[in-house]
């Protein structure tokens, strides 16, 4: 009776898709982990989306809602994790730095190639209620961008100047 | 009748260093950039008060971080309105606004120092909160580029290298 009981539980989440919450108990690790299963099947793969802190969650919301309202997508419109919308990662390397001041937040930096092209990205954690949560993601570089102010403002590289307000 | 006059004439007077430190009180974005490095530079030692032209969130993170230093210096050991430790000439400066796609509520607003000290070009990132346009973050672009907020609460920001 058990096993038909089990096995019911486990089709209700195959059929709803539902799998466990995430926990990260390093984050370095985690973000390792991440980048090899990106590695091992880059066509499928997608990173978990409940990593991040309750500010980062709604702004990640409030960008879907604003780009459905408009009809389309929204701001963000490439996965944060490999900065495009396709992946061939190698030389993956992660390493993490604890905040100078408080043991609660460290950033993890990877560094990688990506269709061969060079690249690095910093992850910004904060521990919250005894649970990792990532916070901010930044793409350093003349064209690198940070990941909640491209989900509030579009992008924060190479804003366009308005015509309203000439130089 | 008199009185009257001297009323109003101390209340102008009163009024004036109150008014001339409020900058905030211009209603656009790039009005108020440009009002506040006007001030700058008019007296290079001024700055706005936090609480009057930052949101809660960036404010509070100001003062998190001077709250974690104990009096040391924090984490932020620059000025962010000039990317710099020492005094630099704001006296040209080009601005311009460029407002977000889907919010008429959120403008971002690029500044460059020029001149041959410039620190160079930042972003200021406003959000209209109770009818009052604040800025929620700034980016110093560039190399050694950095993001207030997170240099805020990391120390590290990260440079653009």
């Amino acid at each position: 009776m058990q096993i038909p009981f089990a096995a019911a539980i486990a089709a209700v989440f195959l059929a709803t898709g539902a799998r466990a919450a995430t926990a990260i108990s390093d984050p370095a690790t985690f973000v390792r982990g991440v980048y090899a299963s990106f590695q091992k099947d880059p066509d499928n793969y997608t990173e978990p989306d409940d990593v991040y802190t309750p500010r980062l969650a709604a702004l990640f919301a409030a960008d879907r809602a604003d780009g459905e309202k408009g009809g389309g997508v929204g701001r963000l419109d490439w996965d944060a994790w490999v900065n495009g919308q396709a992946v061939n990662l190698k030389d993956v390397t992660v390493s993490a730095r604890k905040d100078e001041f408080r043991s609660d937040r460290v950033i993890v930096t990877a560094t990688m190639t990506n269709f061969g092209k060079p690249a690095r990205v910093y992850f910004y954690f904060e521990r919250m209620n005894g649970r990792w949560l990532i916070d901010d993601i930044r793409w350093p570089g003349p064209d690198g961008w940070t990941l909640s102010l491209v989900l509030k403002y579009g992008s924060d590289f190479l804003p366009n100047p308005d015509k309203r307000y000439p130089y | 009748m008199k009185n009257r006059y001297l009323f109003a004439f101390a209340f102008t007077v009163a009024a004036a260093p109150a008014l001339a430190a409020a900058p905030s009180a211009p209603s656009d974005p790039v009005a108020i950039i440009n009002a506040i490095y006007a001030h700058i530079k008019s007296n290079g030692d001024w700055r706005p008060k936090d609480a009057d032209v930052l949101t809660p969130r960036l404010a509070g993170l100001i003062a998190a971080d001077a709250s974690d230093a104990k009096g040391e210096v924090g984490r932020l050991d620059s000025d962010y309105w000039t990317n710099a430790q020492d005094t630099v000439d704001v006296s040209h400066i080009k601005v311009a606004g460029h407002v977000d796609d889907f919010r008429k509520d959120r403008e971002t607003v690029t500044l460059t120092i020029l001149g041959k000290d410039s620190p160079g070009t930042a972003d200021f990132y406003f959000q209209k909160q109770n009818g009052k346009w604040l800025i929620d973050d700034v980016r110093w672009e560039g190399k050694n580029g950095w993001v207030l907020s997170l240099l805020l609460q990391y120390s590290y920001y990260g440079s653009d290298l």
